[in-house]
Formats: structure tokens, sequence, C-alpha cells
């Protein structure tokens, strides 16, 4: 098999398999079937991309012209694989995997049809995912951008039974769709240029000398893109809600691979922004507050996978922040590492989940001892998460620090999300697993079974040491890769260890408190102000611009029309007049008009 | 011309043109069909004036004589079958008297203007003449219109004919 | 004023007084007896004119017109009569079907 064989399949395996168990009924109906075409088309998938890998030395694009004008190629289809798309092509896969797995046992309570409907979209999303980082040029991004959207919203919306689930999937699509819009100008401003939407050829346009101005223009635009995508504020309020879907969907979509490929469009996208240093800052400064704003706000959720949708959204501002201090290295080692820790944590609270039939809190507790195999898992997972040497989060969030020692406000938010970010992981754990079972479910919990821990020991593995690849990441993306044990480091790891010991103190008893703030705070935090402006916005901007563009439509561009039809009826009715249907009155028009003649004939001319 | 030709003329056009004013402008129309046979009638004379004395003879026998027995029997007929009185009376007088003045000084004026000369020794035109010229050089028109004839009569057959119970 | 020119003048004003019967009169029958002076007209014309140049072709063919007057007289009266026994009326101002 050659290189572009195996790239191509990375694609279509799944895509063939999303097609065979969605359009072909007897497959879709037999979920068990359905299960299995879909696991082995992304274990294929993953295959094809680990045989790649050892080959992002020798990058490659298979290109064909797509949209021809006059002789000019407009855009083009095709695959490019090179180091920036090998490591997130297997990492994609890797999880892709894991969760299928997991889905099996997770959703073994569901109608067979609908595990049907779930693994067609599920594979449809690894191909629009996988499709999305092999893309060459922007405009095909953009498109697999798009489908990545549409699976969201279809995975989100799984339990369509529930008006929540539906709300919560169409307002993922249509935050998301907000963002797109700048994309899809900022593919208007590279056409006009670049003259092209191909990656490589931007980029080179760009080695050659900067632009005389408007530089910043298209990676603002992308960055809108960017911020939809990878909930960064203002753009976040979809996440939380997003929780709605199936809990293995969290891990997937929105933990490890949608979210991040806003930052992969960053990473792949990087020269752009290396050349516009406004830029640069303003997502430097989105990235950190995001981050800390985000920590605060999943200090105080009641719901565990709330608390986690807000943590990867703190995280997202992380590797967003890092790379707009000018590290693309931080930034994508993080997006890896963040992937596998947090897929581990939302599996893990998936198991917890389905165990006592409850997101809440306030329901769980002492799980820790009927689920040892979950409650280790979840540990690891905060522990990665947290920055403890030698896991893996340790390395990435080392390298984050040490991007952002030139940066003294975005290092001071970011060193507060350091602290908060084990503190509130902390704080789930502690009441979920340990002190006393708080509700009848909980006291009583059974363990998954092997279809849901093989996945979570396979993620809680590479949790643990794909810190060690780091060298080989980085000569994969072509960055440099060093470690400085600067003091910023060892405050790092301090930090770390003083927000679970915070944790401890505040929930770690046998009857925890559940919010350690004092009530005023609490409301604060958990108002939804963000959410307010945009329905405000909603109503009063948009409905009104539409109202006075549809009082122009109706009277003035319809009323011009009225007006051309009244004039033609109002004619008509005045010449109907001349048929009035006495013989006579034609023979005396006839010998008008003879008459008229004959004058104009023997006097005219 | 002479005197004498010149009163002979001038009586024939008073008589042709006061019959035609009768025919148009009579309320009985049995009288405006007799109107119409003097006119015919006179019409004959002109035409004996111009030396066409076989068309005076075919105009008395086919006009005169067909077409007005025709149009008598038509008006019987259809004075019968309305059940009342004979229609008279005209509308829009005006309009039509206009139109016509506009027509008649069109062509008066056409006319007063051009030169016209007259030959003065012509061959008379005698019915051998005519005879002649229908089998040599207007054969085909001669019989066409025999067959016109024949659909005209059919056609009038069929339109007019009554429909069986 | 030659004969020919007078006989020219009276042809063009019995055609006129024959218009003002064809566009005034409202008995159809009239209005058959409007067209008859027209066609009249039209062969003083056609006897005028061979009388000009000599020759049966004129003649001829006010012969013609006379015998298709004719068949359309009679044509035209077999309409009348048509008319009269469906519509029970001859008057035209009746008969305004084609009115738009």
């Amino acid at each position: 098999m050659n290189v572009h064989s195996l790239a191509l399949a990375i694609p279509v395996l799944p895509v063939a398999a999303a097609a065979l168990i969605g359009l072909v009924r007897p497959i879709g109906r037999r979920g068990g079937l359905a299960a299995a075409i879909s696991i082995a088309a992304a274990a294929a998938s993953l295959c094809c991309a680990l045989a790649l890998l050892p080959h992002t030395s020798a990058p490659f694009v298979l290109k064909l012209p797509w949209l021809q004008v006059g002789g000019r190629t407009l855009a083009e289809v095709g695959l490019s694989f090179s180091g920036i798309s090998g490591p997130m092509l297997v990492m994609v896969g890797t999880v892709a995997l894991m969760v299928q797995i997991y889905s099996v046992g997770y959703l073994s309570d569901e109608g067979s049809g609908q595990r049907g409907r779930y693994f067609t979209w599920q594979s449809l999303f690894l191909f629009s995912m996988q499709g999305f980082v092999l893309s060459p040029n922007l405009l095909q991004l953009f498109c697999f951008y798009e489908l990545i959207g549409l699976c969201s919203f279809l995975l989100i919306g799984y339990y369509y039974e529930r008006p929540t689930a539906g709300r919560a999937a169409l307002k993922a699509f249509w935050i998301t769709k907000l963002g797109d819009v700048g994309f899809l100008i900022g593919l208007l401003v590279a056409w006009v240029q670049y003259q092209s939407f191909d990656l490589a050829t931007i980029a080179r346009t760009l080695e050659r000398g900067p632009l005389e101005s408007g530089a910043w223009l298209l990676p603002a635009l992308l960055f809108c893109g960017v911020a939809s995508k990878s909930a960064q504020f203002p753009l976040h309020v979809w996440l939380p809600d997003a929780m709605e879907g199936p809990t293995p969907v969290s891990a997937l979509l929105h933990a490890a691979t949608m979210v991040a490929a806003g930052v992969y469009l960053l990473v792949s996208t990087s020269f752009l922004f290396v050349a516009s240093p406004v830029v640069s800052s303003v997502v430097l400064y989105v990235g950190a507050f995001t981050a800390v704003f985000a920590a605060i706000q999943g200090a105080v959720q009641h719901d565990i996978k709330r608390v986690l949708a807000y943590s990867t959204c703190s995280q997202l501002g992380l590797m967003v922040a890092a790379i707009g201090a000018g590290s693309v290295m931080a930034g994508y080692f993080h997006l890896m590492t963040h992937a596998f820790f947090k897929a581990l944590l939302f599996l893990a609270a998936g198991s917890a989940i389905h165990a006592v039939h409850t997101n809440d809190l306030r329901l769980m507790g002492g799980l820790g001892r009927g689920m040892r195999w979950t409650g280790i898992f979840f540990a690891v997972g905060v522990l990665a998460l947290a920055g403890i040497p030698p896991l893996s989060g340790f390395f990435s969030k080392e390298l984050i620090l040490a991007s952002l020692e030139e940066q003294p406000v975005a290092l001071v938010l970011v060193l507060a999300t350091t602290f908060m970010t084990p503190y509130y992981m902390g704080r789930a754990f502690l009441l979920a697993f340990r002190g006393e079972a708080r509700s009848d479910s909980a006291r009583h919990p059974h363990e998954s079974g092997w279809s849901m821990r093989g996945p979570m020991l396979v993620l809680a593995l590479l949790a643990i040491v794909s810190g060690n690849f780091l060298w080989s990441f980085g000569r994969m993306i072509r960055q440099p890769a060093e470690l400085h044990f600067s003091p910023i480091a060892y405050l790092g790891v301090a930090l770390a260890i003083a927000g679970l010991g915070l944790a401890w103190v505040l929930h770690g008893k046998k009857q925890p408190a559940i919010d350690a703030l004092p009530p005023a705070v609490l409301q604060a935090a958990r108002s939804s102000l963000v959410d307010q402006l945009y329905v405000v916005g909603w109503k009063h901007v948009l409905f009104v611009l539409a109202a006075i563009v549809s009082f122009f439509d109706r009277y003035i561009v319809d009323g011009v029309m009225n007006l051309v039809a009244w004039a033609g009826e109002r004619a008509g009715s005045a010449l109907r007049r001349t048929q009035t249907g006495f013989a006579q009155d034609y023979v005396l028009a006839l010998f008008l008009g003879l008459l008229a003649l004959v004058a104009w004939g023997v006097w005219g001319t | 011309m002479s005197a004498l030709e010149i009163l002979g003329m001038s009586v024939l056009a008073l008589v042709v043109l006061g019959g035609a004013l009768g025919t148009v402008l009579s309320k009985n129309l049995v009288h405006s069909v007799l109107w119409l046979a003097l006119v015919l009638v006179a019409t004959a004379g002109v035409y004996a004036r111009l030396c066409a004395g076989f068309l005076a003879g075919a105009q008395i026998l086919l006009y005169a004589g067909g077409v007005i027995t025709l149009a008598i029997f038509a008006v019987m007929l259809s004075s019968r079958m309305e059940g009342g009185p004979i229609l008279h009376g005209s509308a829009k007088q005006g309009r039509g008297a206009v139109v016509a003045l506009a027509v008649a000084a069109l062509l008066c004026g056409v006319l007063l203007q051009t030169e016209l000369s007259i030959p003065r020794d012509l061959p008379v035109v005698d019915a051998a003449e005519i005879g002649r010229s229908f089998l040599v050089e207007y054969v085909l028109p001669f019989e066409v219109l025999s067959v016109l004839l024949v659909a005209a009569m059919i056609a009038a057959l069929t339109i007019a004919r009554r429909e069986d119970p | 004023m030659s004969d020919v020119q007078f006989c020219l003048l009276l042809a063009a004003l019995l055609f006129s007084i024959g218009v003002f019967g064809l566009l005034t009169r409202r008995n159809a029958i009239a209005i058959l007896l409007s067209i008859e002076l027209m066609a009249n007209a039209v062969n003083i014309n056609l006897v005028a004119f061979s009388r000009v140049h000599g020759g049966a072709t004129g003649q001829v063919f006010a012969l013609f017109a006379i015998a298709l007057t004719v068949a359309e007289v009679a044509v035209g009266l077999a309409l009348v009569i048509l008319m009269a026994r469906q519509r029970r009326t001859i008057d035209v101002g009746e008969a305004t079907d084609l009115r738009g």
C-alpha cells in the first residue's frame, strides 16, 4: 500500500461506513451490526493513520481541480499530509475509536434503530474531522468545518425527545455558525489578497515578503471561526449546553476533537498570525481571559459534565493563548495531551453517570468504593489536567507557561487558571467519588463493563505516558521542544498542588460542603449574562434591522411591481371599451384607417 | 358636349343620387328596396351613355330583376319571422355623415386633380367583343365564376334551410 | 369636363352615399342594400375607364363584379333569414356577442 492510498483511506473508510449504516435500512436498524461496521472502519482508519506516521518527513499533497471558471482553477479538492497533520490524525483516530467502543456499553439500553442512527453520525463525524485535518486549502477546510458543525448538531440532539436537547443542538449550531460567518468573509479576503485558497501557496507568498496593508484582515476573520468552534469568549455559550448529548459524544466532540479543530486551524494557519502582531495579541488576551473566566464558572457547577465543559473551555483558552504568544509547539502539544486526559475524564464521568443515573454532584458521593476502576481513571485524569509531573499534562502546561514569559498580564491570568483548575477538578472528584453517598443510587453503584473500562484504560495510559512524546512530536512539526525548568515552572507545579490541597480541605470530608463560596459570589458566577446579551442583540438589533429591510422589500420593491401590474390592468380596461361588439363600429374604424392611409399616400410624403 | 347631352347626363345623375339618398334615408324598408330599384335602372342608363349597351341590358336583367326580387322576398320573410313592425331608423348618423363626406372629399379631390385624356375615335365594344373576351382571355375567371355561383347557391340553400324537427 | 369625368364623379358620390348607409343603418337588409350601392359605384367606375382605354376589359370585369355581387347578396340574405329565425330580430345592434 503506498502512502497515497493510506492517506485516502483515512477519511474514506468512515464515510463509507456512515453511508452503509445510514442508507441501507436493514443495517441501520440493527444496532449491533451498525456498531461493528462503524468500529471496524474507525479501527482501520486509525491503522492507516499510524502507518503513515513514520512518513511525516516526506510530506505530500494530492489535489484535483474542483471549481474551474474560464480556464482558471478557483479551487481544488484534495489531501495534504505533513508533519502537522500526521499527529492530529492519529489522535483523532485513537480517541474516536475509544469512544465508539465505549458507546457500545454506554448505549446498551437504547433501541436498536437508535444506535444505528448514533453510529451513522459517529462515522460521519470521523470522516468530517479527518477530512478537515487533511484539507490543503481554505475552501475545503471551510466545507469540512461546516460538516463538523452539522455532526455536532446531530449528535447533541441525539436524545431528540428532550426539548432541552433540541434547543442545545440548535444553539450550538447557531453560535458556531455566527463565528463561521467571519470564516466565510475570510475566504473572500483570502482570494482578494492572495488569489488563492491554497495554504501552501499563501505561505509561500508571505515568505517572499509581507503584504503592504491589510495583513491583519485574514487572520482576524479566521479567528472568528476559531473562537466559535473552540468556545472562546464571547462565543463560548454553546459548550455547556452541549452537554445534553450522550457522554461519549461530549468526550469525543466537545473535549478532544471538534473544539480542537479551531485550535488546529490556528496551528495550520499560524504563518498568517505570525505576520500580524496585533491579531496575535488579540488572540492571546482572548485565550487568557477565556481560560480564567471559564475556570471560575467551572468551580461553581453542580452538574459534573458542566464542570468538565467549562474545564474544556478554559483549557482551550490556554491553547489559544499559547499560540497567540507565538508558541505553536505549546498550543499544539497541549491539544494532544488534553485530548487524551479530557476524553478520559468524560468517559469516567459517563461511567459514573451511567451507574447513578444522574449528572448531579449533589446526588453522588462515595462512588469510589463501588467503582474502583472508574475512580482511579478519573483520578488519573485529574492529576494529568492539574499538571502534576510526570503525567503528560505537566509537560504541556510547562510549555505554555514558558511561552508566556514575556506577557505579564496574560501570565497572571494563566497562573490563576493553573491554580483554579486543580481546585475545581479536585472538588468534582471528591464530591463524586469520596465521602458518603448522598442518594440511594449512589449507595449501590455497579462498575461498568469492560467495553467501557477498556477504552478508559487505554486513554489513562496515554494520559500518563504521552508527555514523553514531546521530542518526537517536536521533530514532526518542525518546532523546537525544550523544557526550561525556570522559576515559573516550579510556581506552576506549586499552584497545582495548592489547588488540590484547597479542594481536599474544603470538600474532602465525609460530608463535604458542596459549594465553598459565599452565595453572592455563586450567583454572580452562575449568571448567564452573556446569554442574555445575545437575546437582547437578537430581539432589539436583528429584528429591528429585519423589520426595516422587510418594509423596504414589501412596500418599495414589491410596490413597484404592483404599480406596473396595476397600470397594465387599468390600461387594459380602458382599451377594452373599443371592443363594442357592434360591427359597424369596426367598419368605421376600418374606413378611418383607409382614409388616413390614402390621404397620406396622396398628399403625404 | 352639346347642351342636350349635358342636360341628359344631369338628369340621370340626379336620379341616381336621389335614389341612393332615398335608399339610405328611407324609414320604410320596402321603400328602401324600391329606391334601390330606381338607382339600378338609372345606372343602366349611365352604362348606355358610356356606350356599354350589353352591360346596360345585363344590369337590368340581373340587378333590377334578380336582386330586387330577392330583396323583397327577404324583407317579407324576415318581417313575418320577426313578428313586429319593420325596423327603421338609424343610429349615430353624425359620425357616419362625417366619414362619408370625408370619403367623398377625398375621392372628388383626387379626381378633379387628375388629367384624363379620352381618345376620340374608339371602336365601340359590343356583345360579340365581350363574348370573345370571355372565351379567349378571361376563360379561366369565367369558369371559376360558374363554380362560385354553384357554391353560392348551395351555401344559400344550406344556410337558410329550416331545421328538421 | 368630359362625360367620362362626370361619370367618375358620380360614382364617387354614389360610393360615399353607400358608405353613409353602411355606417348608419341598423337593419341588416338595409346594410346589404347600401353595399349594393357601393358595388354599383365601382361598376360605373370600371365601365367609365373601359371607355377611356378602349377594349372590353373594363366591361368584362364589370360583368364579373355584377355576378359576384349577386352571389354575395344571395348568401347575405340567406344569413339574414337565418338570423331572423334564430334571434327573432334583424337589428345588428342586438348582435353584440363579440363585445369585449
